[in-house]
């Protein structure tokens, strides 16, 4: 295998392998917003319970 | 794993900053139209003897007004912010990247434009005491505004092809067509002008917050360039 070949492989790993990573962060992202939107728990609820009003988020 | 480090990273100062700041105006400018809200709505609610299909139960905890809630609401704003600022920061990491503070003022609009403006033509911003609809039902169109209104820009802005771009003009309109759950039972217990207000003043703070978080997350970016590459 030629170096040229070699170093277009490696892009291409690499390159992958941080689309992994931003998407995990978008993922992270979602997780997070649930919690603090959307979460049904009462507790979470009434502690975010200002916070949702005011984003704009689906309350009671 | 070293740019879903510095991603987190720089999200988690954001949401310092910036949630922090946006956290305390919103304590200082929405949370008061809330508390007025909530008069008219124990007051309907001791005038039937029963509270208005509200979610505030007895035995549930929740805080207590004054610090403790206050503090909650800027807790939870920062915490929101993370997960705001992680989804714009990825979005924009498979667009190249948020260059700097002026990119990030595009950026933030766009951001303002799917998770404010998109959702809120159909569902605006509530008080405490609106009319009822179910729960899961909103959350999910809200959703669904918001993940439209996101493709549709991105195949407006991308591809450069006519097109998608049509498409993406679909995409835009599509919640819209479809419509959000309407109220089944109650009326706004809050007066008309107080509902306005609050309206108003969610949305001027949610630009204000969103137009800082592109602009920031573009600064801090230029910081950690080689990290990003």
């Amino acid at each position: 295998m030629t170096s040229v070949q070699n170093a277009t492989r490696l892009t291409a790993a690499s390159s992958a392998d941080s689309a992994v990573q931003v998407l995990a962060a978008a993922l992270l992202g979602m997780a997070v917003l649930f919690g603090v939107g959307f979460s049904a728990m009462p507790a979470l609820h009434n502690a975010a319970h200002d916070a949702r009003h005011s984003v704009g988020f689906p309350c009671h | 794993m070293r740019k879903f480090r510095s991603i987190l990273f720089i999200c988690a100062f954001a949401a310092l900053v910036v949630g922090g700041a946006t956290g305390l105006l919103r304590v200082a400018s929405t949370t008061p139209l809330i508390l007025q809200a909530e008069v008219y709505e124990h007051a309907a609610g001791h005038a039937e003897s029963a509270p208005a299909g509200h979610a505030h139960e007895a035995e549930e905890w929740e805080p207590a007004d004054g610090w403790q809630r206050n503090g909650l609401t800027v807790l939870a704003t920062m915490v929101a912010t993370f997960g705001f600022a992680l989804l714009l920061a990825a979005v924009s990491e498979f667009a190249g990247g948020i260059r700097n503070w002026r990119a990030g003022l595009l950026w933030g609009s766009a951001g303002f434009a799917v998770f404010v403006a998109a959702p809120s033509l159909g569902l605006p911003a509530e008080l405490p005491g609106a009319p009822e609809s179910p729960l899961l039902a909103r959350q999910a169109w809200w959703l669904f505004a918001a993940a439209a209104t996101a493709g549709g820009l991105a195949l407006m802005v991308f591809p450069r092809r006519l097109l998608l771009a049509v498409i993406g003009m679909a995409l835009l309109v599509a919640p819209h067509i479809v419509g959000a759950p309407a109220p089944t039972a109650g009326q706004a217990l809050a007066p008309a002008l107080l509902e306005h207000r609050f309206l108003v003043t969610t949305a001027i703070v949610s630009l204000i917050f969103w137009l800082a978080l592109g602009a920031w997350l573009g600064l801090s970016r230029s910081w950690f360039r080689e990290r990003l590459a």
